[in-house]
């Protein structure tokens, strides 16, 4: 018997057939013995397991001490009960970080889009001593000066600026 | 002055409204009254008392929670039953996500073990008492992967229709049906060398 015959002997005994096949099977077990013999296995094993369901359970807790730990949850609940019904998606926990991402590198773009170098409407000054740059903004009436960090500027140029803004 | 109501005596859907309500005696009274089978539910299911009690008692929380939302369609036991089932079944997937399966329980879920089972006739537990039929069919629930007891609880005890317990295990009905031919079969061979064990 292959494994579809036998899964199809089992939707007719789970009721999970049409009233057709269910004929075609039952007149299949009544002439075949492996057929029958598994069909009384499945049947013995199904009613096992119902009689073993009706046999009573009982928690093994006290009334009382059981009640008492779902009350504790239940208070526990309602000290926070914002938790399941606001049930945030996982993507929405990086929203903080990635805003705050994003609002640095706006910040920093806006920086170079007014790197003095580029800026044909301000006026820059490089110092030759200090590792200074210093741009004056007429339009915005505003001076920002990029400061090179001594420890930088000897080792990595002007890869890390600190900076300071003047108005 | 309203009178207080007699829990003890009162049917089900009338301690269900005042629990909505806000009364915790009366929803106590209903844990009272169905603790054990929800209990029951919990432990064919994980085969574990303390977990079982933990997960039944955190059903009963979720249940004083949603009991605005019980319309009583089903009964209030059928409702806190299908609770804890959906509580039992995300508790199995996060045991399943934990665990490395062997070789053997892939092999049982194929059903390549299947197809060595003798056929088992007559009935093993036979002329059993009835704490003895228990404990045997305990111990092979025991021995049966959490997968297969599952489909086995749902198909037999809750009797869910295979399409719903494939909805409920987010998978086929195809595998909701070897599963459950597998379990029935692993049952009765694990049914029968029990009796043998018991007859050395």
């Amino acid at each position: 018997m292959n494994t579809e015959s036998k899964l199809r002997l089992q939707s007719y005994l789970d009721n999970e057939v049409s009233s057709a096949e269910a004929r075609e099977i039952a007149s299949w077990i009544a002439r075949d013995a492996e057929a029958k013999a598994l069909c009384d296995e499945l049947q013995g094993t199904k009613a096992l397991l119902i009689a073993e369901n009706e046999l009573p359970v009982a928690v093994p807790d006290s009334r009382e001490f059981y009640w008492s730990k779902i009350q504790q949850g239940i208070e526990r609940a309602e000290r926070e009960p914002s938790r399941e019904v606001v049930a945030r998606p996982w993507w929405s926990r990086l929203l903080a970080p990635v805003a705050g991402a994003a609002a640095l590198a706006l910040f920093v773009f806006t920086s170079v889009s007014t790197n003095p170098a580029r800026n044909v409407a301000g006026q820059t000054e490089q110092s030759l001593t200090d590792n200074s740059i210093t741009f004056y903004s007429p339009e915005h009436k505003m001076t920002v000066v990029w400061i090179a960090s001594a420890a930088n500027s000897a080792d990595s140029g002007s890869a890390d600026l600190d900076w300071d803004e003047f108005e | 002055m309203a009178q207080k109501p007699e829990y003890s005596t009162a049917a089900d859907p009338e301690l269900v409204k005042l629990a909505q309500k806000g009364d915790m005696q009366a929803f106590e009274e209903l844990v009272a009254r169905h603790r054990d089978k929800i209990y029951a539910r919990a432990f064919s299911m994980l085969r574990n008392e303390d977990d079982a009690t933990d997960l039944s008692q955190e059903a009963w929380v979720k249940g004083w929670q949603r009991l605005v939302q019980f319309q009583g369609e089903a009964s209030f036991a059928t409702w806190m039953t299908r609770i804890v089932i959906n509580l039992c079944l995300d508790q199995l997937r996060k045991m399943k996500r934990s665990r490395t399966d062997s070789i053997d329980q892939m092999d049982d879920e194929s059903g390549g073990v299947e197809r060595q089972l003798p056929i088992i006739n007559p009935n093993p537990t036979e002329r059993l008492e009835r704490g003895e039929l228990r404990q045997r069919i305990d111990r092979a629930l025991n021995q049966l992967s959490y997968e297969h007891r599952t489909v086995m609880v749902l198909h037999e005890f809750e009797e869910l229709e295979y399409k719903m317990i494939a909805k409920k295990m987010g998978c086929s009905i195809g595998t909701v049906m070897s599963r459950l031919f597998y379990a029935r079969r692993k049952m009765a061979s694990l049914l029968a060398s029990l009796k043998r064990e018991e007859l050395k």
